[in-house]
């Protein structure tokens, strides 16, 4: 029974995988229930405590946390549905309408692909707080809204799901020019709207760097930015507790809801990479 | 005539679709790769006009033994996570391809879980998981009998071991979805045809899968290697963010990325020129890496077929 | 005749009457009015709460508000930073720490408090002399005003001292160390690993107090490290290190906090303010057994400190002059502060205060705050520059590897200036330049 043993042996290695994987998250949420001087110490606890309300309230003095939640979702989904439009106009055009220059153009675009973005780091933050956008969403919405990746992978998927056909219909039929996005193609976009946006949604949401910049003041920060805040001040040292309980909950819904839609998520997030 | 107004009427309209993006993208896309250039000829501390310096600021960067630290430091972190990730990730998407797994999609959706984790959040449970004195894992060590590592701390030669393994928990479960979506788009036929010539598993693997899946690694491990130079968050967090030691990176800079000698010299000492050097000189690194990493890839394969 | 007088005096009188009363106000203040905004971290809104009676009573038309920003000293930094870089957004007044007011010299974004109406010039007898020149810009500019300051001294432990049979009175103690290798033979009787007690948290303290945001430059902004004393007390530390003697407790990390905790060190070099972190909630329960003593060799060591700047972005410079005057050259209020958050007066005539000759019973009713006035007014070289910030942070990875890798002296001396030197190559050429304009 060779087979039945090759079949325990690798649902027991992958079982194992994705324990390993998993332990962080457990350990997570058991000193989340602890207060820090219970976790400071050998051992560390194994089971789950008593101290998630005085840890809860000690996130709600330092910071106004369900305010970085909300911030997180509001600038996650500007920088989604600014993306997605440009992205997706962007990406009909280079792909359906012929126009001069359009080879040169779309190749500077991609070219820019490869580049690392930490060289728009200090630009950025110059421009936006030229502007007075610190402290300010638009800060960090407008500069991601215009994504190379995004217009390229919009065009690359309504190259190869919408025919010239289709188009050449409509403009038969006498739909005028402007309207044959909105009212043929975008229709047809929902599988590369979920995809991207998904990806430009969690990407949003798990941004520290540039936010951590340009958002200076806690009520205006996100998630990441907020739960920087909370590892506190080094000369009162750390509170653990407080701590694990507080990128808990700032990971469980995003679990939850991934947990939810796996399949879609990793469609999305994958997209480009997986040929075919 | 009527095609050609046509023509300029579609043309006006794909310029204007096209006008939006192209605003943005020419504001914060192309702008900030030339003023970040520009800048990087100049010593400025954001006040007042910028002077001129030529090539001052590379030349400090280039005599600044921390930069080379950097440098070794984000490549070690890379090359290492990634010879964890590469033949983990193979070989759990190609367990996974195997008829012995019903659960695929659960055992995916497990294993991708750390990708949409904030990376933040994350490096603040490593820091107390990797604790020296009460953390977790040297807890577990100690029950396997090795005495306490202290990871942070002390030479700081293990920063960058915990940066790698937070990198691989996190990473592998995307690769192996890439690998796992690749090998699932290999022909059966290819398969049956090898066995009929007589191949074994572990030719199998060797002279059709691996060939086969080779432009999805390449195409993974280009893009892995633009964002692995440029870890921050990690690097950030699990060094206690500057503070304390009074310097970025750790116990002897051990944990110093580019990304984070970039945020001290731009954010810590308002050297944005300084900081325009620095990443520029990243960028032509990854650039010459990527051009050179594709040539070298792409002739070995062709000579193999030669 | 008579309806002339009259119609003179009505004229004059009407005149009087229509003078604003303020013009007659002189410098009292209270003709200075408007709002005033302060950034700064905690705990300076406490220190703020217990001095606005006072300065109410003086200036009741100045409202000032204030705004605890997040991320404590480097937080608030880096709001300041972004608020002059985009021009805009910038408070009147900002908090600005020991380490980041090198940073802020070159900017010229702030006051210039010699010039007229502020005359802050007038104040500098008053200041201790080293942090009256690190509020100076290059050019001469008094671009922020100093507030406290952190007088370093060796805290230890006396019950373990005791144990060692080691005189635990600061007097006596302070006679039997006056150098270090007193220090190390002292240390040798207390110091017993086998039993959880080291002599000092750790070695790096030694050569770290001595260059605490000072000395790194010479007056014509060469690098100055390399020079005996550096020598002297790398040395010292390597032998603390070398002879088991250190903890190697990093400082600010929860085995540090434990072990002091737990009387597992017996001294540690540190800033003032240090004993109000012990008394809060380091060790809260160890009141009664530590003491202070001067660092040997060299009393004058400072960590610490901050200063309150006035930004060229404020709408009522006037009035956010009158706040900072009032908090930071006023001994009343000073002393106020001192209460309340323990922050060490820079403003020397504050001192003169019976406050300062209380016994403090967390130190065995030791009088700490004459003697931390004592070891600020004392002499020693000491000089300040706009890149101290940043040589300090050169000098730490150097000093750490020192130890850590029991490097030799001479190679770190070398490579201490060689990273100081890279650091801050480019900012000295403009450092220079503006001294030169001075």
């Amino acid at each position: 029974m060779r087979d039945a043993g090759a079949k325990t042996a690798v649902n027991l290695f992958l079982g194992a995988c994705s324990l390993i994987i998993f332990l962080p998250f457990f350990f997570m949420l058991i000193e989340a229930t602890h207060s820090s001087s219970e976790i400071l110490q050998t051992p560390p606890p194994l089971f789950p405590g008593v101290r998630a309300g005085e840890n809860y309230a000690s996130i709600i003095a330092t910071v106004p946390f369900w305010r970085n939640y909300l911030n997180s979702v509001i600038v996650a989904a500007a920088i989604t549905f600014l993306s997605l439009a440009l992205c997706s106009l962007g990406g009909y055009a280079f792909a359906m309408l012929d126009f001069p220059l359009k080879r040169l153009i779309f190749a500077a675009i991609l070219g820019t692909v490869m580049l690392p973005w930490l060289v728009d780091l200090v630009p950025w933050f110059i421009v936006t707080t030229r502007l007075r956008w610190t402290n300010n969403f638009l800060a960090v919405i407008v500069p991601a809204a215009a994504s190379a990746f995004g217009v390229f992978w919009m065009r690359q998927y309504i190259s190869s799901t919408i025919h010239p056909a289709l188009i050449d219909a409509a403009r038969i039929d006498g739909c005028p020019e402007g309207l044959i996005f909105f009212r043929i193609v975008a229709p047809l976009l929902g599988p590369a709207y979920a995809a991207l946006g998904i990806m430009n949604f969690l990407g949003s949401w798990n941004n520290f760097f540039y936010p951590f910049l340009v958002l200076t003041n806690k009520y205006m920060m996100t998630l990441p930015l907020a739960l920087n805040l909370l590892r506190g001040d080094p000369y009162r040292g750390m509170d653990y507790g407080v701590l694990m309980l507080a990128t808990t909950v700032a990971l469980a819904p995003v679990m939850l809801v991934f947990w939810a839609a796996s399949r879609r998520f990793i469609a999305g997030m994958t997209a480009g990479a997986v040929k075919g | 005539m009527r095609r050609g107004k046509i023509q300029a009427g579609r043309s006006a309209v794909a310029y204007l679709y096209l006008a939006p993006f192209i605003v943005l993208f020419l504001s914060f896309g192309i702008f900030p790769i030339l003023y970040s250039l520009f800048l990087s000829f100049t010593y400025w501390k954001g006040i007042g006009a910028p002077i001129f310096v030529f090539l001052d600021n590379y030349i400090a960067t280039i005599r600044d033994p921390t930069f080379f630290k950097a440098l070794y430091n984000t490549a070690y972190i890379w090359v290492f996570a990634h010879i964890l990730i590469l033949p983990g990730g193979f070989l759990i998407a190609y367990v996974l391809n195997t008829a012995y797994v019903r659960k695929k999609n659960l055992y995916q959706a497990l294993l991708f879980t750390p990708m949409v984790t904030s990376t933040i959040a994350v490096s603040i449970v490593f820091t107390t998981l990797f604790g020296e004195k009460y953390g977790m894992i040297n807890f577990l060590l100690g029950g396997l009998g090795v005495s306490p590592v202290a990871w942070f701390h002390g030479t700081g030669s293990m920063i960058k071991p915990v940066i790698i393994i937070l990198f691989v928990w996190k990473w592998i479960g995307w690769n192996c979805v890439i690998y796992f979506a690749g090998m699932q788009g290999i022909d059966r036929e290819l398969y049956e045809c090898a066995e009929v010539e007589g191949a074994n598993k572990r030719d199998i693997l060797r002279f059709v899968t691996v060939p086969l899946m080779r432009p999805t690694i390449l195409y993974t491990l280009i893009l892995s290697f633009i964002g692995g130079m440029q870890i921050f968050d990690e690097a950030y967090i699990l060094t206690g963010g500057g503070q304390g030691a009074g310097y970025l990176g750790g116990s002897n800079q051990g944990g110093l990325t580019i990304a984070l000698l970039i945020y001290e010299a731009g954010f810590r000492r308002g050297a944005f020129g300084q900081a325009s050097a620095i990443a520029y000189f990243l960028m032509i690194i990854i650039i010459l890496l990527s051009i050179f990493s594709f040539r070298f890839l792409t002739e070995r394969r062709e000579s193999a077929r030669a | 005749m008579k309806k002339a007088l009259c119609l003179t005096a009505a004229i004059i009188i009407a005149a009087l009457l229509l003078i604003p009363a303020t013009a007659f106000a002189g410098d009292t203040g209270s003709s200075v009015t408007g709002k005033v905004t302060v950034w700064a971290w905690p705990s300076a809104d406490k220190a703020f709460d217990s001095i606005m009676p006072g300065f109410k009573a003086k200036y009741p038309g100045i409202d000032v508000s204030w705004e605890m920003k997040p991320g404590q000293a480097g937080g608030t930094r880096d709001a300041l930073q972004a608020a002059l870089a985009a021009g805009s957004g910038a408070p009147d007044v900002s908090l600005i720490e020991v380490n980041d007011i090198g940073t802020f010299a070159l900017t010229d974004a702030f006051v210039n408090l010699l010039d007229k109406p502020y005359n802050a010039g007038k104040y500098k007898k008053d200041f201790v002399g080293y942090k009256w020149d690190l509020a100076l810009s290059p050019d001469g500019k008094l671009f922020a005003f100093p507030w406290d300051i952190g007088p370093a001294s060796i805290f230890y432990r006396r019950d373990l001292l005791d144990k060692a049979g080691v005189p635990s009175d600061p007097a006596k103690l302070a006679k039997l160390i006056r150098t270090w290798d007193d220090y190390i033979q002292v240390g040798k009787k207390v110091n017993d690993p086998k039993n959880q007690v080291w002599w000092i948290d750790n070695a790096r303290g030694v050569p770290y107090i001595y260059y605490s945001h000072k000395n790194f430059f010479d007056r014509k902004m060469n690098v100055a490290v390399d020079n005996p004393t550096t020598r002297r007390v790398l040395a010292i530390a390597q032998k603390l290190r070398n002879d088991g003697m250190d903890a190697k407790s990093s400082a600010w990390t929860d085995e540090w906090y434990t072990m002091l905790n737990q009387g597992k060190i017996a001294t540690t070099i540190s800033g003032c303010w240090f004993g109000g972190f012990l008394k809060s909630w380091i060790a809260k329960d160890t009141g009664g057994k530590w003491g202070i003593i001067p660092v040997p060799e060299q009393p004058l060591q400072n960590w610490g400190g901050s200063f309150l700047a006035v930004t060229k972005q404020s709408t009522n410079p006037e009035g956010a002059w009158k706040f900072v005057e009032y908090l930071c050259a006023d001994a009343k209020a000073q002393n106020m502060i001192m209460k309340t958050v323990d922050y060490f007066p820079a403003l020397i005539p504050a001192w003169k205060d019976a406050l300062y000759d209380q016994p403090d019973p967390f130190f065995g009713g030791q009088k700490t705050r004459r003697l931390w006035a004592d070891i600020a007014s004392s002499q020693g070289p000491f000089v300040v520059t706009p890149l101290d910030a940043v040589a300090e942070s050169a000098f730490n990875v150097e000093l750490d590897k020192f130890l850590d890798q029991n490097l030799d002296i001479p190679g770190t001396v070398k490579a201490m200036v060689d990273a100081i030197d890279t650091k801050t190559q480019a900012d000295r050429k403009v450092v220079l330049h503006l001294m030169g304009n001075n």
